[in-house]
């Protein structure tokens, strides 16, 4: 599904230049659960943005699909990424001014969904996630956990064919994240391909492989059995 | 997806109630102060636009061989006939004798009035200036010539709630039937009557009318067959007569040109300025960009608030077509509430703007124009305040900004000092214009203190008192006012004006002349007294004798004679006449002011001849102004029991004169009280957000030990910074436009330092105070608990 060849990122200010990613290569098959793991600043945020399309590399292949697009123009990434890739992150990112429906709600929104099939692919996902009750709540006024599972509920709504998840449960108690890290494994046996950035050797386990990665490269790969 | 985008926009505008409130207030005030100067501006240039083919509608015009004698509005009875019975060309013509001046007496009923919005008109002036009857008809008031046609505003007033149609009004002594009730005459109109009587009615005696033949008195209106003008123009100067030719020629103005006409003699309609048109369009544009100045400053300020939104939305699948559509419907959402509140804001100051304009604007729902010009308002508005903010939005990088929770704050910062910066210099600017201006008017009151405008009343006897009658009644009503203890001094005159008087008049003669140049001198015909009552100081000789039968055909000059006419001295006692008056200067008195400031004094000519006097100007002891016009309204009532008593006070012909003047001061000053209230909010919210941002820094100075004042240099520092810069680009630009609207006076100030001084003072500490504020609120606050939160 997915295969990077040799891709390059280079981080320049006026006097230094760092290398995010160095000439990294990786194939991830679909309906894989990856884990990508390393210390900070070894390049695991800047592959997950590259990989979900957010951010250009400077050198190298981005085949998605079979597809090259390590040069696709704003709106082309855009219109990839709607319709294929859902994200989540450490910090949740929902919408403060928008209720838990309205946020789960926005992905259909800007994929063109008509409003009944909203509604009802909504709730459904939101009964999926265990968060229906709260549906009219603002996100300030629900739990860590529960907010998580609202931004899952966001990334999943749009049926994705890729999840990537930057430290899922980086902001969450252990019970908490263990919930968010079942929620991704079922996604996940259900046919999503999923990419999680962690620290976390505990989340890493519920992975299918752990790609290790030191100085924008991959170190060493684990296959979990 | 708009029902979301309007979602966002009204739960953020709630979340932030403050900002909200300042980008709806300014908004609001500067829309609202722009509505009601475009509604003004387009009154202005759509005078007389609405009647049926107005394009086609010219007036005849006078202009005179002599250089110096200015273009007459008016044109000869005569001529009007002529040009009817002569010129195909002509589809109709139509005359009209405003009595602006000579008002009429109307008695209706038991009540008398002095009626001074009346006019004569031909039979036929409603086939070209058609009026919305309400009672009646033109063709009936066509078909009679006693009959008259009154506004609803006069019926009113004559007969109260009583139907007027059919009643009787007696107009000068004759009794003539109203035939039509028309409604009240619009804003846009140059014709501003609210009595029409039928020319018929005119009282010219066969004599008179072969007098005054050629004399320009009607406003002759003509209607064209279309596209014909010039040929027209001179198959008119082809039929004038005899004498009149030798000295005039005819011109055609448009309709549509009449109410900017600027260059006439005594014009007795309301005219417009097409100079304070302008300027005041830009001002209220001025007062719109500051306003939506703000909006901008405050949107992009805030900018770091909706990174995350921003981001979040790009990543799953907005694009930014999409969210800058989106914060289009914010600026659009927040003008539409500003434009709601503009609404209810302009409805509560329509009598007051009517009251400050002097017209009568009705906004109707039903009326397209004012929901174009809300619409105008709204659009210029929108375009203002939502390209920028929505480009910078919704240009966002979303994988940088939610990594590290940090918008770029160089982005519009920039533009956002500059914009700080543009708003203060125009509220400067304002500002010393206002001192300025206001200087100027109190310099301009200073001018005419040698008497006391408040005491000064004056009034005129009635136009029908054949000469000798009017002679002996002169003196009768004189010797009376003279022995009121109220009455200081009174005089008789040739005009009730004191403080504008232009009397051009020709036919004088000296020892000396040289016949081939031309003088311009006013004629003051003016009794026995006069000095005192306006208080004129003699430089040389003396004033007119009562009793001197030989002063009835001297003559006093002022200084400025001495000059302009060349006379040597001895100037008492050299000969001077008047046409066929011939006597000698008795006196000379110093230059006074009886021109309004944008005019130089001239050579003023005072005669004593009673044929020429038919006005008093009294002068009441001081404090007794009351006791003296009661005295004075006794003596009328005694010599012309018939007549109502109409009298005005020079401080009156001072406002009227100096209208423009001190409408223009008002109206800046408001102006300039908005500009700096709209910047001065812009500049707190600004100290606020700038104040949130720079949290962290606070806390980590305080914790390393900076004072409370350290801080609050720190925040204010850059603010005060570009006030200062405001300061230094506005004053030189006041100085400017201040100085640019003084060369329209003769008279005026020089332009003080303390202007300036006082302007930037004042600048700085209203800046201070309006960000000390946040400042201080910053540099008080807990640092533990802002290193906390970050």
């Amino acid at each position: 599904m997915i295969k990077i060849t040799e891709l390059e990122k280079f981080y320049r200010t006026e006097e230094v230049e760092t290398i995010a990613l160095n000439k990294l290569s990786i194939d991830i098959k679909e309906g894989e659960f990856v884990a990508i793991m390393g210390p900070s600043g070894c390049g695991k945020s800047t592959l997950l943005n590259i990989l979900g399309l957010l951010d250009d590399p400077d050198g190298g292949s981005y085949m998605f699909n079979g597809t090259e697009v390590a040069h696709f123009n704003e709106r082309k990434r855009a219109d990839l990424r709607k319709h294929n890739i859902g994200f989540v992150f450490q910090s949740f990112n929902l919408i403060d001014e928008l209720t838990v429906f309205e946020n789960v709600e926005l992905p259909l929104i800007y994929t063109g969904v008509p409003s009944a099939e909203r509604v009802s692919r909504v709730e459904k996902v939101l009964d999926k996630m265990q968060i229906m009750h709260r549906r009219n709540h603002y996100p300030q006024q629900l739990s860590g956990g529960q907010q998580q599972r609202v931004a899952v509920a966001r990334a999943v709504v749009n049926n994705p064919k890729l999840i990537l998840a930057d430290e899922p449960t980086g902001n969450l108690d252990s019970s908490n994240g263990n919930e968010v890290m079942e929620l991704l494994t079922d996604l996940n046996e259900q046919g999503t391909t999923i990419i999680m950035v962690t620290h976390s050797e505990h989340d890493a386990r519920y992975s299918h492989r752990i790609i290790r990665l030191l100085d924008g490269q991959t170190v060493m790969e684990n296959i979990m059995i | 997806m708009i029902r979301n985008y309007i979602k966002i926009a009204w739960r953020n505008m709630l979340a932030h109630k403050v900002t909200s409130f300042i980008n709806l207030f300014g908004l609001t005030i500067g829309m609202a102060a722009a509505f009601l100067i475009f509604m003004w501006v387009k009154n202005e240039f759509s005078f007389d636009a609405y009647y049926p083919q107005a394009a086609d509608i010219y007036r005849l015009t006078t202009f005179s061989a002599n250089a110096d004698e200015k273009t007459d509005e008016r044109t000869p009875y005569v001529l009007g006939e002529a040009v009817r019975e002569q010129i195909p060309n002509v589809k109709l013509l139509t005359r009209i004798y405003p009595l602006t001046i000579f008002s009429p007496t109307v008695k209706a009923g038991p009540n008398v009035f002095k009626d001074k919005t009346a006019a004569y008109i031909d039979a036929n002036w409603f086939a070209m200036f058609p009026a919305d009857f309400i009672k009646g008809s033109a063709e009936n008031f066509q078909g009679s010539p006693n009959g008259v046609v009154i506004s609803v505003r006069n019926a009113k007033k004559y007969f109260g709630d009583e139907d007027a149609l059919g009643r009787t009004l007696t107009i000068n002594g004759t009794n003539c039937t109203v035939l039509g009730i028309v409604k009240n005459f619009p804003a846009n109109s140059s014709f501003r009557y609210d009595l029409y009587i039928s020319s018929a009615l005119r009282p010219v005696t066969p004599a008179m009318r072969l007098t005054y033949n050629w004399a320009n008195s009607y406003h002759t209106f003509v209607k064209l067959t279309s596209g014909n003008k010039f040929s027209v123009v001179n198959q008119i100067n082809k039929v004038i007569d005899g004498d009149w030719k030798n000295n005039y020629s005819v011109g055609l103005v448009a309709l549509s040109d009449i109410h900017f006409e600027n260059d006439l003699k005594l014009s007795v309609l309301k005219h417009g300025d097409k100079k304070t048109t302008n300027i005041l369009l830009f001002l209220g544009i001025l007062l719109l960009v500051i306003a939506c100045v703000n909006y901008v400053n405050l949107t992009t300020a805030k900018s770091l608030l909706r990174i995350k939104e921003v981001s979040v939305k790009k990543i799953i699948g907005a694009e930014r077509w999409q969210l800058y559509t989106q914060f289009t419907i914010e600026s659009a959402l927040i003008s539409l509430l500003a434009l709601m509140a503009t609404f209810v804001l302009v409805f509560v100051c329509l009598p007051w703007f009517n009251n400050f304009t002097d017209n009568h604007f009705i906004l109707s729902l039903n009326d397209p124009s004012l929901w174009m010009l809300l619409a105008a308002t709204f659009i210029c508005t929108l375009m203002l305040n939502s390209i920028y903010p929505a480009l910078l939005l919704s240009s966002f990088k979303p994988a940088v900004a939610l990594r590290s929770n940090y918008a770029d704050n160089t982005k519009g910062g920039i533009l956002r000092r500059t914009l700080v910066v543009m708003q203060f210099a125009i509220s400067i600017t304002l500002v010393v214009v206002t001192l300025v201006i206001y200087k100027q008017i109190s310099f301009v009151g200073d001018q005419y203190k040698n008497y006391d405008r408040a005491q000064l009343f004056s009034f005129r006897l009635p136009s029908s008192l054949q000469d000798d009658a009017k002679k002996l009644q002169m003196k009768g009503v004189l010797q009376q006012l003279q022995a009121q203890s109220s009455i200081q001094s009174a005089a008789v005159s040739s005009s009730t004006d004191v403080i504008n008087v232009e009397n051009i008049w020709g036919g004088f003669n000296w020892e000396g002349r040289d016949a081939d140049m031309h003088y311009d001198i006013t004629f003051m015909p003016a009794g026995e007294n006069f000095n005192k009552v306006l208080n004129l100081q003699l430089v040389q000789g003396r004033w007119f004798k009562n009793g001197n039968t030989n002063d009835e055909h001297n003559f006093v000059i002022n200084q400025e004679a001495i000059n302009q006419l060349g006379l040597k001295q001895p100037v008492v006692g050299q000969h001077f006449s008047l046409d066929k008056d011939t006597g000698i200067i008795v006196g000379v008195v110093k230059n006074f002011h009886y021109l309004d400031l944008h005019k130089k004094i001239g050579a003023v000519v005072f005669g004593n001849n009673s044929w020429y006097n038919n006005s008093f100007v009294v002068k009441s002891e001081p404090g007794a102004q009351a006791a003296a016009l009661k005295a004075a309204s006794i003596i009328w009532q005694k010599y012309f029991p018939d007549e109502p008593f109409d009298y005005h006070f020079a401080s009156d012909d001072f406002n009227r004169i100096y209208n423009a003047e001190q409408k223009s001061s008002q109206l800046v000053w408001i102006f300039s009280a908005l500009a700096i209230l709209i910047s001065c909010m812009g500049l707190y919210a600004l100290a606020s957000f700038s104040a949130v941002q720079r949290n962290k820094e606070i806390g980590i100075r305080k914790v390393l030990g900076a004072s409370v004042a350290g801080i609050v240099k720190l925040i204010s520092i850059d603010f005060i910074r570009l006030v200062f810069i405001s300061i230094f680009i506005a004053l030189p630009i006041g100085w400017v436009v201040a100085d640019m609207w003084l060369q329209d006076f003769v008279y005026r100030i020089n332009i003080e330092w303390w202007v300036f001084a006082l302007t930037a003072i004042g600048a700085l500490v209203i800046a201070f105070i309006t960000i000390g504020f946040q400042s201080v609120k910053a540099a008080l606050a807990n640092p533990v608990k802002s290193l906390r939160s970050e």
